[in-house]
């Protein structure tokens, strides 16, 4: 559904590359997660896909057409989840919605899209009485009222409270139930690692990795055990794998009281600190 | 057609929201109506102002017709702001439409109230025909002064500190008709010269079309540039 390949970017012609050459694939029906730190240009990337941003080099296709080469008519096929909230705020929420899917050829009802973020209360407040987290929930719907094949979402649940972040999240898997594509940008590794079929690491402007957030955990995990015990300060730490021939850990199960036992997964956060030698926030 | 009336009506709803836009909205009915009942009252005190009747109408059409430049150009300057102009880039409408859009909705307004300005309240009226020719001029004037100010204007405050520079500059050729006439064409670099010497000409019955035609075609090729400039400046923004 969207190819991208070699792609390069720079915001002024004198400037440095923001985008170093990054490619990947997003096939029908996937979500596919960008994760970087701030600056590391995703939103950059996001920007070049809907044609925020022109003068890319490289290619970056969508249903297969170039998308510098896409017309407005684009804008039917995709939705677009900003990162920061930009509404009318003299109007509601539900004329903000109304006035936006007005030019589109097919629509969502605007009253159930406002009920499935909780927002159907507040539906004839303006927005410019909202909080921030309100406008980001209305900003979340407003991406797909048009009903459209692919969705970018910049940062779908920054700024959000864990129920609403829940919320949020339940709405895109049941996108992506529907066959939606999905590119998601996020800092969360925890979302991320929940929701996308693939997971890109972006760091100053280039991809240093690219898997199923599984494969990673098995490429680059060091998957453990800490024990801790009565007479230790100290957790003491095995390997996973090799845990039923090791000596040591089978003679302190038995010989010592135990206070905890946790297996350790590696998780994304570390992964990308691994790979990257950077921190994710 | 369902499009142009939600942009018609989200644009009068955010209009009659906003209490500085709101004035501005009846600002020129009220102008209308001062200048109607005032003019001949001061005329008749100050009776040498009965020579001054046509640059007295001059000073009220275009101080009618920008103020619908003024409010365009912050619903423009407010959709700056609030980032929305992201959005309206990711619609399915071509961007020229919707700007094609708000400067016709300017034009219109403006063009009509001048219309009333003129005719109405016969303070210089030089007949329907050349009322509604002189109501396109005055009607141009409000998508300029939209574009400059949405264009050039970072926020409401610098947006009104470029709205009274322009509308200085739009008046400062009625200043023509006191000079000599070697000095007076100085000012037909400003586009609103050519609207005061068809208003003066064709209310005094002289042939006058020629100073529609350039008038017109002055404001067209200024509000083009200005156009592109906004495109660039404004909708090549992320
Ligand atoms: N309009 C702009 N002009 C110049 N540089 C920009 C602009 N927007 C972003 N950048 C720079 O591009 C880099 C990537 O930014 P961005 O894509 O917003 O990162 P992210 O979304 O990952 O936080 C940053 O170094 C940022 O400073
Ligand atoms: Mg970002």
């Amino acid at each position: 559904m969207i190819q991208v390949n070699n792609l390069k970017f720079r915001y002024t012609s004198e400037g440095p590359e923001t985008i170093k050459g990054i490619t990947f694939t997003i096939e029908k029906g996937q979500i596919f997660g960008l994760l970087g730190p701030s600056g590391s240009g995703k939103s950059t990337t996001q920007k070049i896909l809907y044609k925020l941003l022109s003068g890319y080099e490289g290619s970056a296709k969508i249903k297969n057409k170039e998308v510098s080469d896409w017309g407005k008519e684009l804008y039917e096929q995709i939705g677009v989840g900003f990162e920061l909230p930009n509404h009318y705020l003299k109007l509601s929420a539900l004329e903000n919605l109304k006035f936006f899917q007005s030019f589109y050829g097919k629509n969502h009802d605007p009253m159930k899209l406002l009920k499935m973020v909780g927002l159907e209360m507040d539906a004839d407040k303006k927005v410019s009485e909202f909080s921030k987290g309100m406008k980001m929930r209305l900003n979340f719907v407003r991406a797909f009222a048009h009903d459209p094949e692919v969705l970018f979402l910049d940062e779908p649940t920054s700024g959000l409270d864990p129920t609403n972040s829940r919320i949020i999240k339940d709405i895109i898997l049941n996108l992506k139930k529907e066959g939606k594509t999905i590119l998601i940008t996020t800092h969360h590794m925890e979302d991320a690692e929940e929701l996308c079929d693939q997971v890109a690491f972006l760091s100053t402007g280039e991809i240093k990795t690219l898997d199923s957030p599984q494969n990673l955990k098995l490429e680059y995990g060091k998957n453990t055990v800490e024990v801790l015990t009565q007479s230790n300060l100290e957790p003491i730490t095995f390997d996973l794998k090799t845990l039923k021939d090791n000596d040591k850990f089978l003679d302190l199960i038995q010989t010592e009281e135990i206070k905890t036992i946790h297996s350790k997964e590696a998780n994304l956060n570390d992964i990308f600190i691994e790979v990257t030698g950077q921190k994710l926030k | 057609m369902k499009k142009l009336a939600k942009l018609i009506e989200s644009d009068l709803k955010l209009i009659f929201r906003d209490k500085t836009l709101l004035s501005f909205l009846v600002l020129p009915i009220v102008l209308i109506f001062v200048f109607k009942f005032l003019t001949p009252i001061l005329i008749e005190k100050i009776p040498i102002l009965e020579d001054y009747r046509t640059l007295i109408a001059m000073f009220a059409s275009i101080q009618t017709a920008i103020m619908f430049g003024f409010i365009t150009s912050f619903l423009i300057l407010d959709e700056k702001d609030e980032n929305v102009m992201q959005v309206i880039r990711i619609l399915p409408i071509s961007s020229s439409y919707f700007i094609l859009y708000r400067l016709l909705f300017a034009t219109v307004f403006s063009s009509t109230a001048a219309f009333f300005m003129i005719t109405y309240t016969d303070i210089a009226n030089p007949g329907t025909v050349n009322a509604l020719l002189l109501s396109i001029l005055y009607g141009l004037t409000a998508p300029t002064i939209s574009l400059i100010i949405a264009t050039y204007a970072k926020n409401k405050v610098e947006g009104m500190a470029y709205f009274k520079g322009v509308d200085l500059l739009l008046m400062l050729p009625l200043a023509s008709f006191f000079v000599g006439s070697s000095i007076s064409l100085v000012f037909s670099i400003l586009p609103t010269y050519w609207t005061f010497k068809f208003y003066d000409h064709s209310f005094n019955g002289e042939s006058s079309l020629n100073y529609f035609i350039i008038g017109a075609l002055f404001f067209i090729s200024l509000i083009s540039i200005l156009i592109i400039q906004f495109k660039k400046r404004v909708f090549g923004r992320s």
